[in-house]
């Protein structure tokens, strides 16, 4: 009776609660959702269902409702609840739940939790599982997640059982030796030993892993590589042996037998014969054999191909073999499948510069890539292009780079126009070419140019007298028919026209304009409202300057500046406004203001990495912080361009000669002023005669108005004398004339400091005193900030001109090195000098 | 090495995916959508190999699945590109015929022929005959 009613209960059970669906019955049901809605609500009936079951502990169905769980988990959503059942299934004694169990432990444990050394014990177990397979599981799981702490607890179950005779386990203890060495380097002497047999396998499985192994600890550690390098014949060996054995059924894919370990074991040659001319030696003869023999119809052959062309490269080999691995390449760039071709395209990137003559044979078939449909291959060719730009290719390579810049994807455009301003720099066979290119750039690149560019284009304009008149025709074509969303183009030529405009009206420029075509130009952008702030910003100040060159619209534009009097942007009302007054109260100072500017000097793009040569004025103000640290911390070589040739010659350098790149030694001593230039012609003279004559305040200004800003007769020593003295004073009249050089100051000051020796508590010096010419040294120390004053006076009673002080100072300690020349009476004078006698109160 | 191995369908909707290296499962999602979207732009014959951050996306299409995996800047491309054909012949020869049904169905499977041949990101096994000989094993035992 009692029983009849056990049964019956036990089937009503079953009918309520029926055996969880098998794993591929959930994935249809899901598959089935229609909507997002439907599918969240089948995974969360499930995840229900399932945290029910394992909160009852029924280890019956476990393993099911984990492998359902993993493939929630897969689609995305929590699953942090299984974790623990992972681990009572490892636990578990059967094969299939251990399965699942550490596929779970895989997949969804995290080596950050706690949870995951739970399942050391039990990899540790299962690691001396008297089962094959269950030691194999183990192994995996290990590799794949091994933590520190893991793999120093069983660091050496893995090197006992990378002894072992079976062959199955072998291979798969090396994987994991691999995982382990990479998470905890220490325990690589510890695999040492075993290694040496792992490559007398015949097994493929075992020399696979026993050679990746090996290349992973060559890579880590250089003493490993140096203890290796005597396994190369043993290499050269097997390689032989794979490529002249026959046809293996269980290894041959594609007609090549096991691909996969010789590309391995060549990895592992390039890594061993890398700077090394005995072991590449011994390596060539396999490499020829390797890359000649090797069909080049399949993608296998072409696979092992590319890795013999990169150990060619990489090794020490001798040039027929580097010339065999770029003809390899030059036949993978002809070959119809992409794939190929880019890795070619990516090979040749990084040979080069070691070869580029055997690449330029290739030079068309990569012209050709860039016009290729797929993305990745025109930009390995366009990296590939620049590398091999040079003055004899210039011209063909630079037309094919413009047209591809035309066509270019938006962030191609940016790197590709500067590159393109570099080569041009470098490379262009003459000034009007140069000028062509760099318009073309700036047209083609639209709003992707970077800054410099706009700069670089203006300053090489300016300084080409004899192409001025061409540029500014052609800028003024480009202009009529721009569109007005390309704001470098219009920066770059309403500049010029400002500049220049005299020559455009005056027919130099091989177009007929007429003045009221300009200002109808100018009043479309000034109006436009994709132009931007900048752009106007230089439409303003260029219509000023034409106002000095035009004859008949000057009225015209007399309205349209005043107009911008009241603008809603700052800039522009400040500019109208000050302008205007150009007009009406200084209409006399109108003329010489708006003068022709004298040519920049300075770096451009292309300039700066190969001369070291002065920063202009032109760039940001940081530049003259840095300049200022430098004295503070002479070590501070950041700015690297703050140091001249002339700087290096005072300190025993190079001479002067050598480098074309010293811009004027010119003669006076600068000051940084605004863009005015006939005021400072004024002032300049002032300083440079060293004249008593009438003081003027010289205003100090920031370095950095709005581009450009222009350094009339800056000389090198503004720029010495900016990092190595910080002081601002005015010329005062005097009968001995003191003048002080002035330097470029904390920049954002606008006003004049009074000459103040400041009474510190350091001792002043006097540096120098000899020919007349005096300088005097005050001090003063903020925290680690020394400033020092320096005052020159000429107590020759005669004219001095063209005064030049130049200061270096090497590193520690505190002394300063001094060059100085001038003009006495006409007659030159020079000396050079050193000062030590530094209070030693400045270097505490 | 290889980071992670994907199957996805022509529609974008990932059907399997083993990692090699750990990612948060919350990172994972997407990482995932990003990955297929891009391969699923390219077009049919163009270059199959793509970048993505500091690795380099391997993918392939077999029937309707695409095949994708994420291996670092200095792995051989070509070769990993033939290790997914590997892979392909060994899950067909392991299920006689394989088609997208059973990459649905049976995705324990898949796994475990994934772990046979990469363990940790590495190749371990290139002989297809070996890879399976314990898997079939293993379900012979199980079966009886």
């Amino acid at each position: 009776m009692s029983s009849i009613k056990q049964v019956i209960n036990d089937a009503v059970e079953k009918v309520r609660q029926p055996n969880p669906i098998r794993l591929r019955d959930l994935i249809r049901q899901i598959r089935s959702a229609k909507t997002a809605a439907e599918e969240r609500a089948v995974v969360n009936r499930e995840c229900a269902y399932i945290r029910l079951t394992f909160r009852e502990e029924d280890s019956v169905w476990r393993c099911r409702n984990v492998a359902k769980l993993l493939y929630i988990h897969m689609l995305g959503y929590p699953a942090h609840f299984g974790q623990m059942e992972c681990l009572k299934l490892i636990a578990s004694p059967r094969f299939t739940d251990k399965r699942i169990g550490y596929l779970g432990a895989m997949l969804l444990l995290d080596e950050r939790q706690d949870v995951h050394l739970l399942i050391t014990n039990s990899l540790k177990n299962d690691l001396n599982s008297s089962t094959q397979f269950v030691q194999g599981l183990a192994l995996c799981t290990l590799g794949a997640i091994a933590s520190p702490e893991m793999s120093r607890d069983l660091a050496g179950e893995v090197e006992r059982l990378l002894k072992s005779s079976n062959a199955y386990i072998r291979k798969k203890a090396a994987v994991c030796a691999l995982r382990i060495i990479c998470r905890v380097p220490e325990l690589m002497e510890m695999y040492l030993p075993a290694t040496r047999s792992l490559l007398s396998e015949k097994n493929h499985g075992v020399l696979i892993t026993g050679v990746t192994l090996i290349t992973e600890m060559c890579r880590q550690s250089p003493d490993m590589l140096a203890h290796f390098k005597k396994i190369v014949p043993n290499l050269v060996r097997i390689l032989k042996n794979l490529i002249m054995a026959g046809y293996s059924p269980e290894h041959d894919v594609q007609g090549v037998s096991d691909p996969f370990l010789q590309v391995k074991i060549l990895k592992l040659l390039r890594i061993l014969g890398c700077g090394d001319s005995e072991a590449s030696e011994t390596m060539n003869d396999i490499l020829a054999q390797v890359a000649t023999n090797t069909e080049s119809s399949k993608n296998v052959g072409n696979a092992i191909l590319y890795e013999t062309v990169l150990s060619i490269m990489d090794i020490k080999s001798e040039s027929g073999l580097r010339v065999l691995a770029i003809n390899i390449l030059g036949r993978f760039l002809l070959n119809a499948d992409k794939n190929i071709r880019y890795v070619a395209l990516n090979t040749l990137l990084r040979v080069v510069h070691a070869d580029n003559s055997a690449v330029q044979r290739h030079r068309s078939t990569i012209l050709e890539c860039l016009k290729d449909a797929d993305i990745s291959i025109r930009r390995r060719a366009m990296e590939l292009c620049f590398a091999l730009i040079n003055g004899n290719n210039i011209r063909t390579m630079m037309k094919e780079l413009l047209t591809f810049l035309e066509k270019a994807e938006p962030e191609f455009k940016a790197s590709c126009s500067s590159k393109c301003v570099l080569a041009a720099e470098k490379y262009s066979p003459n000034v009007r070419w140069h000028i062509d290119t760099l318009l073309k750039v700036v047209e083609a690149a639209g709003n992707h140019v970077p800054d410099d560019v706009v700069s670089s284009t203006i300053q090489l304009i300016s300084e080409t007298r004899t192409e001025q008149a061409y540029a500014v025709g052609e800028l003024w074509r480009h202009l009529s028919i721009a569109q007005m969303e390309y704001q470098p183009m219009i920066q770059v030529a309403t500049w010029c026209i400002g500049e220049f405009g005299d020559l455009l009206l005056s027919g130099h420029a091989d177009v007929t304009v007429v003045e009221s075509e300009l200002i109808d130009i100018y009043q479309k952008i000034l109006w436009s409202s994709q132009c931007s702030i900048t752009t106007k910003e230089y439409a303003l100040t260029s219509l000023m300057k034409l106002s000095a060159r035009l004859t008949h619209e000057i009225g015209s534009i007399q309205q349209v500046v005043s107009a911008f009097g009241s603008h809603l942007n700052i800039e522009l009302q400040q500019r109208g406004i000050e302008y205007s007054q150009l007009f009406t109260r200084h209409n006399h100072m109108r003329g010489p203001l708006l003068e022709r500017m004298p040519p920049f000097e300075g770096t451009r793009a292309g300039t700066e990495q190969d001369k070291a040569t002065i920063t202009n004025g032109v760039d940001t103000p940081l530049d003259n912080e840095s300049l200022l640290n430098d004295l503070t911390s002479p070590n501070n070589n950041a700015h690297e361009t703050s140091e001249s040739n002339a700087l290096l010659d005072l300190l025993g350098g190079m001479e002067p000669g050598d480098s074309d790149t010293i811009k004027s030694t010119s003669t006076s001593i600068s000051l940084t002023v605004a863009s005015t230039p006939s005021v400072n012609a004024d002032i300049l003279d002032l300083l440079g005669g060293l004249d008593s004559g009438p003081a003027a305040s010289v205003p100090t200004t920031n370095m950095n108005e709005a581009p450009p800003t222009q350094l009339p007769n800056s000389s090198n020593a503004a720029y010495l004398l900016d990092g190595l003295l910080n002081n601002s004073t005015p010329i005062i009249s005097s009968p001995s004339s003191p003048v002080t050089n002035s330097a470029g100051t904390i920049p954002t000051s606008n006003s004049i400091y009074p000459l103040v020796l400041q009474k510190s508590s350091i001792p002043g010096i006097t540096a120098y005193d000899k020919n007349g010419i005096r300088l005097d040294m005050a001090f003063e120390l903020q925290e680690t900030l020394i400033t020092i004053n320096l005052i020159a006076s000429n107590n020759t009673g005669a004219q001095v001109t063209d005064f030049l002080f130049q200061a270096a100072v090497p590193k520690v300690p505190l002394r300063m090195r001094i060059k100085l020349s001038w003009l006495a009476n006409g007659s030159p004078v020079q000396d050079q000098g050193e000062i030590s006698n530094f209070p030693s109160a400045l270097w505490q | 090495m290889m980071h992670y191995l994907l199957i996805a369908s022509k529609s974008g909707n990932i059907q399997f995916s083993h990692y090699f290296t750990y990612i948060t499962p919350s990172s994972r999602t997407p990482i995932e959508a990003r990955v297929i979207t891009k391969c699923l732009g390219a077009e049919k014959d163009a270059c199959h190999f793509l970048e993505d951050g500091d690795h380099t996306l391997i993918f392939r299409w077999f029937g309707p699945c695409l095949f994708i995996v994420a291996a670092d800047h200095t792995e051989n491309e070509i070769m990993i590109y033939e290790f997914l054909s590997l892979y392909v012949g060994a899950l067909h020869r392991y299920f006689g015929k394989f088609s997208e049904r059973h990459v649905l169905l049976n995705i324990d499977r898949l796994h475990m022929v994934l772990e046979e041949m990469v363990v940790g990101g590495e190749l371990v096994e290139s002989s297809i005959r070996n890879a399976l000989t314990p898997i079939q094993v293993l379900d012979t035992v199980s079966s009886r």
